[in-house]
């Protein structure tokens, strides 16, 4: 019951006059740690708001009990997490994701951070994101298309039928090392924004390799990326439209070259 | 894919912390399942479960270096802040209707760890999972409702055509049987929960929101690895 001298059921009476939202008259009836016991599980899960997270929020700084019991509480509520099952993310997912980090596509989030209310995303940077995400799965689906040696018709992720994008956007080259091997492949995206993802397979090598196009005749260092155990998939956003790129070309750190990739062979 | 990197968790978001790609790289590769597996199972899209994973993940990458173990584990971070991205795309687009049973059914009945799962994080896993389906059917809804989909108990209370204080009863109930259960278990020691906090500190409530402000993103290198 409370007490005359319980600071925590003054704060009780104003969130429940103030606040008017459901259930707040009953707290008036409740101790400090009573209340705090009552909502315990939905503080815990996260789905506690407005006046009555903060009463209890109030009543935890002064509680070692209750802090404990919630604590304890919210570890079972992040436990219930794991049982989703484990599930393997469509193909190519890592290279998109790998090529989202490295253009910022993240700071234009579908959802918002946490807590903070939902965003509204301005219409060209949502249309922005489609349109990159589009040539990101179409060229990712066309790493995988070339890899496995099939002529590169229609170039279509499979998650993603309905972002087909025609044979003069995307350009595909094998990269072959001096010996003409294949070690590897190169997806071109011509366009606004002009993309070039990059895939190499060596065994048993690592280091930092770098990666050049040649555009109109020069060529010019675009970006370099860590090869790990022989392989590695990079993907970066190119300055211009892409559509005059000859041929790319990966270099060593000592700056040998190591492959190169033909685009008008 | 499997992650072969046998560096901590810890060690890699460390290393990830100061700017060591491929750190970041088998961190994604160790957790990209669990984050997708978690968005698709509250979203049950794809398309948009990708979309959500994949920015769980470069979340983490980007803030690698605030994480604090003291706070809550590794894999307690990566999944909270999924779902916390997931349940705000899923309020974007609501209404649509959502059955706490698919996730039950899902969770319960899965019992394929993925085979670079180490034996403790696979064995806590399966008491989790123990846990909830001890739980009476209906008290285990609600709790479904508010851990993987956000709901507040006056929208379980409406989900379920019940009373608020029958809503509240049954999360307070079928959450405090969970912590009951792991406990006896003692499924609090390893992968599940965060490091001990140092004495004299108590650790902040995983379950909210977090971080609550995001820290200046650092600047972003034109290149990056796998």
């Amino acid at each position: 019951m409370t007490t005359p001298h319980d600071p925590f059921a003054d704060n009780i009476g104003r969130g429940a006059s103030t606040a008017g939202t459901a259930g707040a008259g009953d707290r008036g009836h409740l101790t400090g740690c009573e209340f705090l016991d009552s909502v315990a599980a939905e503080l815990a899960l996260g789905s506690l708001s407005g006046a009555a997270r903060s009463v209890a929020l109030a009543h935890l700084d002064t509680c070692d009990d209750c802090r404990g019991l919630v604590e304890e509480l919210s570890t079972a509520a992040d436990a219930l997490l794991l049982v989703a099952p484990e599930v393997d993310p469509p193909a190519g997912f890592e290279v998109r994701l790998l090529a989202r980090r490295a253009n910022g596509l993240a700071t234009a989030a579908v959802a918002p951070a946490p807590v903070a209310p939902a965003p509204v995303v301005p219409a060209p940077v949502v249309r922005l994101r489609r349109r990159a995400r589009a040539v990101l799965a179409a060229a990712a689906a066309a790493i995988v298309i070339a890899a496995a040696g099939v002529a590169v018709g229609v170039a279509v992720a499979p998650q993603r039928s309905q972002t087909a994008i025609s044979n003069s956007q995307v350009r595909v080259a094998t990269l072959r090392s001096a010996t003409k091997s294949a070690v590897g492949d190169v997806v071109l995206t011509a366009g606004s924004p002009s993309w070039v993802l990059m895939t190499l397979h060596r065994p048993g090598w690592s280091g930092w390799v770098y990666c050049l196009v040649k555009e109109n005749g020069h060529s010019k260092l675009v970006g370099s990326f860590w090869v790990h155990d022989g392989s590695g998939s990079w993907a970066v956003r190119l300055g211009g439209s892409g559509s005059d790129v000859t041929s790319a070309q990966v270099e060593s750190s000592n700056g040998s070259v190591y492959a190169t990739a033909d685009f008008t062979s | 894919m499997a992650s072969t990197d046998t560096r901590s968790d810890e060690a890699l978001l460390g290393a990830m912390a100061i700017g060591d790609e491929s750190a970041g790289v088998a961190f994604v590769r160790r957790y990209q399942r669990r984050a997708f597996g978690l968005a698709l199972s509250i979203l049950g899209d794809a398309d948009l479960a990708e979309d959500i994973a994949q920015e769980a993940l470069v979340r983490t990458w980007r803030h690698a270096q605030v994480y604090d173990s003291r706070r809550a584990s590794v894999t307690t971070w990566v999944l909270t802040i999924t779902r916390n991205l997931a349940i705000d795309a899923l309020r974007m687009r609501r209404p649509v209707p959502i059955d706490p049973d698919d996730i039950i059914n899902l969770g319960i009945a899965s019992g394929e760890p993925d085979p670079s799962d180490v034996a403790q994080r696979t064995d806590t896993t399966a008491r989790v999972r123990t846990a909830l389906a001890s739980v009476p059917h209906e008290q285990r809804r609600a709790l479904v409702l508010s851990a993987f989909y956000g709901f507040t108990a006056e929208e379980i209370s409406r989900q379920e055509s019940i009373p608020l204080g029958t809503a509240k009863t049954r999360i307070r109930a079928g959450l405090g049987k969970v912590r009951m259960l792991l406990a006896a278990e003692g499924s609090y020691e390893g992968a599940l929960a965060p490091p001990r906090a140092p004495s004299g500190t108590s650790r902040p409530m995983p379950s909210q929101p977090q971080p609550a402000t995001e820290p200046a993103d650092p600047p972003l290198p034109q290149e990056h690895v796998s």
